[in-house]
């Protein structure tokens, strides 16, 4: 059975002397694996340490289970939370198996030695994290990965239900990121625990979490799935730096890379529409929407190739569904598209009945002075599919356009001479 | 690697058959030689499962060296070395530190400004004065540790030479202290003086029983608090992790070690190192777990403290050494090789 809200945080405000964030609410489902995303000093660690019952709430509540976490008694609550800190290292020869023991300590009486179930708990919990073998080796010669690997067994054996993390792959080189935070998800799927965990890479963050909080100038400023909250104008927002955001080419999760800042490109980014269908415009999309522009297009039918790219590419999209014709009220979202935008790009389309009021928008968007830039990669007469109807409509669109190039490649240096904000209506 | 295996199985009676031979040969050095065996018949008569079976061949006045002198001080030198080396143990342990002795961080100091100013104040005395004396020295050892303590630690960790400094400069105070208390207190200043020499002679079975309740007290603590000891050198934030009350522990173990301190001060003035090398080699031999660490520690304790009580009484004999100065003789050298052991890694602990 899950709880939808097995931890729930409610108007909490967390920090020291001053408040490092305030007004947090949220809530996590058991089972849920979160991660906690935001620049350096955005309170990540800070509000981990309240969510443990280290740091007291500086006002509002985080209740456990319908418990006040900060009200159980020690013992209570180290059997509910587990933590895996960050960056700790032991400088004391405790062997694995003595560390590990050291996550019994809430279910040991005072002055009472481990039960059988104890020794059983700890031989699982290194058996789950891999680490047996290691059992008698003093812990302060393992490497990282492996004293990580300890800790996570530590807070295993404490049987907890949810489970806080902060930075579990820092100072880690990327197979052992890969393998903790593998290791992580299988225990969060497998044994049903809650994982809170602050993590500052942003793609492992996608790849690995179920959902986001995004914090940001002592606020939460996204929370949600991955999908919301890793988006270009969050990321751009909260961290100041140009991305692009990808899909992840296996898992599909956004992934987001990294723009030098020395780029031209984003003081020059403009709002471009492409008219797109049957796969000739994807390179077109990718390539504009890569470089910081920003994009939109239709009409395009649901499923097509060009769609897709869109989709993955998270751009706005004026569509209609598989195989239909541009119905006339998509048409008019397109044209408004068309107006807001400083150029709008014809890729090498082929044009059938289902598609022709496109070009018939291109023409009204023209009529407005809207630059156009055509591609052609293909003579006209050989993709008109209408009888001639599009090579005369086409023709004239020629003739009033900005520019006609031959290759996607031509359309930067041409879009570059175009001055920003040129639009009708700005 | 094997060798360290067999010690940690039987270190316990290992450290108890040591001590209780190094009991017999304290008790038979002296102005007058008594046998070891000797002083093992003599303390055997006085119990009395054995004492209807054995027929005294000795002179009346060797049961008086033995009882009356001789074994007080031998007792007294175990409870000392015991108290000092528990106090270091727990310091170590809380500081996460093992470069923490209750000498280097200035509660010894602070323990003999306390003891001082009961001394000037008179109240050494009577019998309840003697009580005061060790009061006043623990109250001043704990309010020396928490100055250092405040002084040293920096987000929520005491780094090595963080504590080393805070206890120069605290120590630099306190001594500053003492001595204009003995400048002022024409009359006890050489009370004062021969007392902070650190030593045990003349000192008879009433400083024995003012000193080994502290003891006793202390060891109990330790050993309740045991477990959570272990969990305090993972670091502060991990033991509350685990379902330590840090802030209670802590403040239990600061006293319970400040008392220690204060009580073995009082007893035999300023002692030190001992609390330094006996965990220190103690950890090497047995590991970091308090469980075992606390009793290896008071034993080894109190057999280096007799150790160093035996040669004191012996290399100049019979001139008596201060006892303070035969542990400083082994103990700075001792405190002078760890600081360039872990020379490399004091930089780590400071950033």
């Amino acid at each position: 059975m899950t709880v939808p809200d097995f931890l729930a945080v409610r108007d909490l405000t967390c920090g020291y002397a001053a408040p490092v964030l305030e007004d947090l609410n949220f809530q996590i489902g058991q089972g849920a694996l979160v991660g906690i995303i935001g620049p350096n000093a955005s309170g990540k660690t800070t509000l981990l340490k309240t969510l443990c019952g280290l740091l007291r709430p500086r006002s509002g509540l985080v209740l456990l289970d319908g418990q006040i976490l900060h009200n159980l008694k020690p013992a209570i609550r180290s059997r509910q939370v587990a933590v895996v800190g960050q960056g700790v290292r032991i400088a004391f020869a405790f062997s694995v198996a003595e560390v590990v023991m050291m996550g019994r300590h809430p279910y040991i009486p005072r002055m009472g030695s481990p039960s059988s179930q104890d020794w059983e708990k700890v031989e699982w919990a290194m058996e789950v994290t891999g680490i047996s073998h290691l059992a008698h080796r003093p812990v302060s010669n393992l490497s990282g990965g492996e004293q990580q690997r300890v800790f996570i067994a530590r807070a295993l054996a404490q049987e907890p239900e949810l489970l806080l993390l902060d930075e579990p792959t820092s100072f880690l080189d990327i197979g052992h990121q890969v393998e903790i935070l593998d290791l992580v998800k299988q225990l969060n799927r497998r044994q049903q625990i809650a994982v809170v965990m602050a993590i500052h890479d942003l793609n492992l963050a996608a790849q690995y979490c179920d959902r986001l909080l995004l914090v940001h100038e002592n606020r939460v400023f996204a929370w949600g799935t991955v999908d919301e909250v890793i988006t270009l104008d969050n990321i751009r927002e909260v961290y100041g730096q140009p991305v692009l955001i990808e899909r992840h080419p296996v898992y599909r999760c956004p992934q987001v890379v990294l723009l030098s800042r020395l780029s031209p490109l984003f003081d020059q980014a403009k709002n471009v529409h492409i008219v797109a269908g049957g796969g000739m415009g994807s390179d077109i999309l990718l390539n504009l929407g890569r470089c910081g522009h920003r994009v939109s297009t239709g009409v395009l039918n649901r499923g097509d190739g060009d769609w897709q790219t869109a989709q993955d590419l998270r751009l706005e999209i004026v569509d209609v569904p598989p195989f239909a014709p541009v119905s006339p009220e998509s048409c008019r979202i397109n044209l408004e598209m068309m107006l807001r935008s400083d150029a709008v790009i014809l890729a090498s389309v082929p044009f059938g009945p289902a598609n022709l009021p496109n070009l018939k928008t291109l023409l009204a968007a023209v009529e407005r002075e809207i630059p156009v830039i055509v591609v052609e990669q293909e003579p006209i007469a050989n993709r008109d599919y209408t009888g001639g109807v599009a090579t005369r409509m086409y023709r004239k669109l020629v003739g009033s356009s900005l520019a006609v190039v031959q290759e996607p490649e031509e359309i930067m240096q041409v879009l570059g001479e175009i001055e920003k904000g040129r639009s009708v209506d700005g | 690697m094997i060798e360290i295996v067999f010690f940690k199985r039987h270190a316990l009676w290992l450290l108890t058959v040591a001590l209780l031979l190094l009991v017999l040969l304290a008790a038979a050095i002296g102005s007058v030689y008594i046998s070891p065996l000797r002083v093992l018949e003599i303390l055997l008569h006085r119990l009395p499962e054995f004492s209807a079976q054995m027929v005294p061949d000795w002179p009346e006045s060797y049961e008086t060296i033995i009882l009356l002198i001789r074994l007080p001080r031998v007792v007294l030198a175990l409870v000392v070395g015991s108290a000092l080396a528990l106090a270091g143990t727990i310091f170590q342990g809380l500081f996460k530190n093992p470069m923490a002795d209750p000498h280097i961080i200035g509660a010894s100091a602070g323990a003999g400004l306390g003891a001082a100013i009961a001394i000037s104040l008179g109240l050494s005395v009577s019998w309840k004065g003697l009580g005061a004396v060790p009061l006043l020295a623990s109250a001043g050892a704990f309010l020396a540790v928490i100055l250092v303590y405040r002084l040293a630690r920096s987000r929520g960790v005491v780094p090595i030479p963080n504590l080393l400094l805070a206890g120069l400069a605290l120590n630099s105070l306190l001594s500053a202290l003492i001595s204009l208390l003995i400048y002022f207190g024409q009359d006890q200043m050489h009370t004062i003086v021969f007392w902070l020499m650190g030593g045990l002679s003349g000192r008879y079975w009433n400083y024995v029983f003012y000193t080994l309740p502290y003891l006793l007290a202390g060891l109990a603590v330790a050993v309740y608090y045991a477990r959570d000891l272990n969990l305090m050198l993972l670091g502060e934030e991990t033991a509350h992790n685990l379902g330590v009350e840090v802030e209670k522990v802590k403040a239990v173990l600061l006293l319970v070690a400040s008392v220690l301190t204060g009580a073995a001060v009082a007893a035999s003035g300023m002692i030190g190192f001992v609390g330094l090398i006996v965990p220190h080699v103690a950890r090497i031999l047995v590991g970091p777990d308090h469980r075992l660490l606390v009793p290896v520690s008071i034993l080894s304790g109190a057999i280096l403290l007799l150790g160093a009580d035996i040669l004191a009484r012996t290399v100049l004999a019979p001139v008596e050494l201060p006892l303070g100065v035969v542990t400083a003789l082994f103990g700075a050298p001792f405190f002078i090789m760890l600081l360039r052991r872990t020379g490399s890694h004091i930089t780590e602990a400071g950033d």
